[in-house]
């Protein structure tokens, strides 16, 4: 007998019932509940809270000059680095040793407050929203690294977010992380500033079956290094918070310049 | 059809949770069973998974699978009925194979019986045991997939893949002198 696939695998294989286990009936009680919207109502309470909130900043708006009713553009300057010209807002930015990687609006920001609190913030956080270009400066001049299209930042305030720096051999890591706050995972970006060449590239996160340009963290922790690697503590999607065996996993990243990636290479769990 | 690309969707449409359900319902419901042994209970479970995921699918960032966040949501949503109901120890209560009877032929009958006996003997694997099996020999996982659902470590996963297999070996050997 084969110990790794066993003989009676394939007849297994055909599964426990022949028949469609799912039913028509079950997909179509999925729709009305959701039309019915009874999840939604028990689920998002914060929306109505959302929309009563919304409705009386509106309102506060009306009355008062609010100054950011024109939705102006924000002016910030990066401490240390070089000025911006006056038609750009930093929108965040991190600095190594030789320049400053800054997150810039290409056009105006589109500026709201919250409103109300949820996972992404409390009422008077600030939503920023608009097309963001990545730039390395240094010594008056500037290289564009990535523009990063109908990005939504949420912070506390106005200034310019800070981006986590990480100390990697071969290059500074930045991670942006355009909003603070999530009941599941903050998402991030992450850009290298190469040791001695100082090329600035965005690096795309790798994994077994997926590369993409956003990873995440569990709220609450902060990425770090290790060994030279980016460990990122997972979480769990909806529905996870009850589960007996809910641990926090944690990720561990290779840099590799070579394919501007942060590659996947250890997955660990942590038995509360 | 991949429907990968939800990954990118903060809100869903009802179209694409429709295509979702059809192309994931059944392992989904499957999955469920897997877990609770019970019928209903599973029916319950795999509507409120496409609920969850309609609802939670900002949360889907695509550093897995669609069907392996599906089967994460529908594990966790099994864990939750499981602290709420199953306190009391449950049977194997539903028929598996429902039309098995249909067939005539005697061949086909015993080959059913057969295949019906395995997975009563998986079903009456311990949890631990019984997860890693199905998710290996049913849905095909890759050993880092099935570590990365249950959150435990891949040496792990194959530790009791091995053990599975080998319980379910020695029942088969115990009940039918099966070699």
């Amino acid at each position: 007998m084969n110990e790794e696939k066993p003989d009676w695998y394939e007849r297994a294989q055909q599964g426990l019932f022949q028949n469609e286990p799912f039913t028509a009936e079950m997909k179509n009680k999925v729709q009305v509940s959701l039309t019915q919207g009874s999840h939604r109502s028990k689920r998002r309470p914060y929306l109505r809270v959302g929309m009563t909130g919304v409705l009386l900043f509106v309102i506060l708006l009306l009355l008062i000059q609010f100054p950011w009713g024109e939705r102006t553009v924000q002016q910030h300057t990066a401490g240390g680095g070089p000025s911006p010209s006056v038609t750009e807002t930093i929108r965040a930015e991190g600095t190594t040793d030789e320049g400053t990687l800054q997150v810039v609006a290409v056009d105006k920001e589109e500026i709201t407050e919250l409103g109300a609190p949820s996972c992404f913030g409390l009422e008077t956080d600030l939503s920023f929203k608009g097309d963001y270009k990545v730039k390395y400066a240094v010594e008056g001049t500037s290289e564009d690294v990535v523009v990063l299209e109908d990005l939504t930042f949420i912070q506390p305030t106005s200034a310019a977010l800070q981006m986590i720096r990480l100390p990697f051999q071969e290059a500074d890591v930045f991670i942006l992380a355009p909003q603070y706050k999530d009941c599941h995972g903050i998402q991030i970006y992450a850009f290298a500033v190469e040791h001695g060449s100082g090329k600035a590239v965005q690096l795309q996160f790798e994994e077994e079956f997926s590369r993409a340009s956003t990873s995440y963290y569990r709220p609450g922790t902060t990425p770090t290094v290790k060994d030279n690697k980016l460990v990122l503590k997972s979480t769990e999607g909806p529905g996870g918070e009850g589960s007996p065996e809910y641990n926090m996993a944690e990720r561990m990243y290779q840099l590799d310049l070579r394919q501007n990636a942060m590659v996947m290479v250890l997955r660990k769990d942590r038995k509360s | 059809m991949e429907l990968e690309y939800v990954a990118k969707m903060s809100e869903m449409d009802t179209q694409t949770l429709n295509e979702m359900m059809n192309q994931y319902g059944n392992d989904i419901w499957n999955y469920a069973y897997f877990l609770t042994k019970q019928h209903a209970l599973a029916d319950d479970i795999a509507q409120e998974v496409f609920i969850k995921a309609y609802y939670g699918i900002h949360t889907f960032r695509g550093q897995s699978t669609l069907k392996t966040w599906l089967l994460t949501i529908t594990r966790h949503t099994a864990f939750r009925h499981k602290q709420a109901f199953f306190l009391r120890k449950v049977t194997l209560q539903d028929k598996p194979r429902l039309d098995a009877q249909s067939r005539s032929a005697e061949a086909e009958y015993m080959e059913s019986q057969y295949t019906d006996e395995i997975w009563r003997m998986i079903m009456s694997l311990p949890r631990k045991f019984r997860e890693v099996l199905v998710l290996d020999l049913y849905y095909e996982m890759p050993i880092t997939q099935i570590a990365e659902l249950l959150n435990v470590a891949t040496g792990t996963v194959k530790s009791r893949l091995y053990r599975a297999r080998k319980k379910v070996q020695n029942m088969l050997k115990e009940n039918s002198g099966y070699e």
